[in-house]
């Protein structure tokens, strides 16, 4: 068992192979070689720490994927199996908190699900449905929408 | 406006643009805020997006996952993700990655050669970017059609040639007897895969729709003039008749379906190409002269309705060893593009994709019923060891009349070689299996 430590102050009692999950984690108990020493997270809080780990649970038993180059993998679209999509069926505010928490930590598998996540809320929609889904505040002059009109001329019809 | 709502055509819309331009300047009044962003996902208190404050290399990663249309729309939202989408050559690379790693031959490096950068690739062929690499059949009468598409990489645009079977009858191997049943003929089979000279559909940076929204494509070495011009698909729901006239038709599964014919060549209705299939497209050929007066005398006037051949169609799958598009060898009429089509893990359905007077294209050539039963297994020399099923083979006299099927059988030599008996007419022709993805990358196929 692992210690871990969030910001706020909460410990979680992790299996070794769960906590491993997280690259930083791994190398963190391999350098203190004691996996007994309580490990603090300061990055992440007690209940995106809580979130993480439950995914880490349910894949601790997962290949770790091998550091395939952006080729044929990327080819592979943005399916996600069915068990990741409900885990990531969280508010907006708790998503990106995954997706930060699974960088600062090195959980490449987790990172890529909640980047797929939030891709598949952009995809297929206009760019006023994405500022409305992300709070994002349209700064462009007319003259600068103008011209993003005019770029997207071809898809109206002539 | 047209259906299509998933582009950036609605930032365009004047009415959209005038309510969000209050909202950029009134942008600092909290209540206007909300009421002017009804989130489908809960808002959150913050009035700074969680999208906009991820670290540079993770908006990125994000976009990477995208397709072409959305990357576009999600530079078009704000200042920010515009400049970075622009100047993010990672993202505009993703978009081009599935039509590259299908396309290019395997010795060529990964590059956006000849355009200088993968957003030049993108935004210069982004209007013909659903033409994606594959493979597609049309309904020229009785013989059909089979086209490759592909992204070409010493060109820059998107292609498609019609291939076909050349099956070299000087040089053909002689009938051997078969070593089971010495009154049985087996002929080796060793067909080559050739493609059309010009390209029968290009598009260039350069291309424009043109009159009635016809694309004009390059001309055939026989004076053919052809345009390309787009399909709609006929609803699920509308398909009713079996019987109804539609290509392609029920036997093969597809996504979409379109009319199979129409008394006016398909003139009048002018489709837009938003309401186009991206599964389906027709050509219309004829051969003109120019006379003294030059008024252009138009002949033999056709028009070819193609699709596209879903790729779980001719993909191999561990399940079913056998899917996938073959070459058969059917005597006198030369080899045939044939589908090999498991509806379930037992059945084979042999489907023609190119066909012949006798039995023409969109028709059965044989279907297996159960893979799985084991007639007998092969002891003679030529194939030790395959095993042989129950067919039953389709066989028809000129313009497919009298069409029946009798009993023959079939020898699985292999998961890319299979032999038919065909019982009645004691002979034993081969199928291969041709490689889509190499001819997709430009190789021979076979």
């Amino acid at each position: 068992m692992v210690k871990l430590t969030s910001s706020d102050g909460e410990s979680f009692d992790v299996e070794k192979d769960v906590a491993e999950r997280s690259v930083l984690i791994k190398n963190m108990i391999e350098d203190v070689g004691d996996a007994s020493t309580e490990i603090p997270i300061p990055n992440v809080t007690a209940n995106v720490l809580k979130k993480v780990l439950e995914w880490c649970e349910h894949h601790k038993g997962d290949p770790i994927a091998a550091n395939e180059d952006d080729t044929d993998a990327r080819k592979k679209s943005t399916d996600i199996d069915e068990w990741d999509q409900k885990f990531m069926q969280v508010d907006q505010e708790m998503l990106f908190e995954i997706i930060l928490a699974a960088n600062y930590l090195d959980i490449k598998a987790l990172l890529e699900v909640g980047c797929k996540t939030v891709a598949n809320m952009i995809k297929g929609k206009t760019p006023e449905e994405i500022r409305r889904t992300f709070n994002i505040q349209n700064d462009f002059t007319p003259e600068e929408e103008a011209q993003i009109r005019r770029e997207n001329e071809w898809a109206e019809d002539r | 406006m047209f259906k299509m709502t998933d582009s950036a055509i609605e930032s365009s819309d004047p009415t959209i643009t005038t309510t969000m331009v209050p909202s950029a300047i009134e942008s600092s009044d909290p209540t206007i805020t909300t009421t002017m962003v009804p989130s489908a996902i809960e808002p959150s208190e913050s009035q700074i997006s969680k999208l906009l404050r991820l670290p540079t290399e993770m908006k990125v990663k994000i976009f990477t996952f995208l397709d072409g249309e959305s990357l576009i729309a999600t530079a078009s939202t704000c200042k920010q993700l515009n400049t970075l989408i622009h100047g993010s050559e990672e993202s505009w690379k993703s978009v081009c990655l599935p039509i590259l790693l299908s396309s290019l031959p395997r010795d060529i490096p990964l590059s956006s050669a000849p355009y200088k950068s993968y957003r030049d690739l993108y935004l210069s062929l982004r209007t013909f970017a659903w033409f994606t690499p594959g493979i597609w059949h049309g309904n020229r009468d009785l013989l059909g059609s089979l086209y490759v598409s592909r992204y070409n990489h010493t060109t820059g645009h998107l292609e498609a040639h019609e291939i076909f079977c050349v099956h070299d009858r000087s040089a053909m191997l002689p009938y051997r007897e078969w070593s089971l049943s010495p009154s049985v003929f087996v002929q080796d089979f060793q067909p080559r895969i050739e493609r059309s000279l010009t390209p029968v559909v290009k598009f260039s940076p350069r291309t424009e729709y043109g009159k009635n929204n016809e694309i004009p494509q390059p001309r055939s070495p026989r004076g053919m003039t052809t345009t390309f011009f787009h399909a709609a698909a006929i609803l699920p729901e509308r398909i009713v008749y079996p019987q109804m006239n539609l290509w392609p038709p029920q036997l093969i599964p597809a996504d979409d379906r379109t009319r199979n014919e129409s008394p006016t060549g398909f003139r009048g209705h002018v489709l837009h190409r938003m309401d186009a299939s991206t599964n389906l497209f027709r050509l219309r050929r004829w051969i003109s002269f120019t006379n003294a007066d030059s008024h252009g005398v138009i002949m033999g006037e056709r028009v070819e309705t193609i699709s596209r051949l879903k790729h779980d169609l001719w993909t191999r799958d561990p399940e079913f060893p056998y899917r996938g598009v073959w070459i058969g060898d059917y005597e006198s009429h030369g080899g045939e593009f044939v589908l090999f089509h498991q509806p379930t893990k037992n059945r084979l359905e042999a489907i023609k994709l190119t066909g012949d007077p006798n039995v023409p294209r969109a028709e059965y050539s044989f279907v297996v019923d159960d893979l799985s039963h084991t007639e007998r297994v092969c002891d003679e020399r030529e194939w030790p060891g395959a095993r042989v099923v129950a067919a039953q083979g389709h066989t028809a006299a000129l313009n497919f009349t009298n069409n029946a099927f009798s009993p023959t059988q079939l020898i699985l030599i292999s998961e890319d070689l299979v032999a038919h008996y065909w019982i009645n007419l004691s002979r034993i022709k081969i199928f291969r299996r041709v490689n889509i993805e190499d001819l997709m990358r430009g190789g021979m196929g076979l």
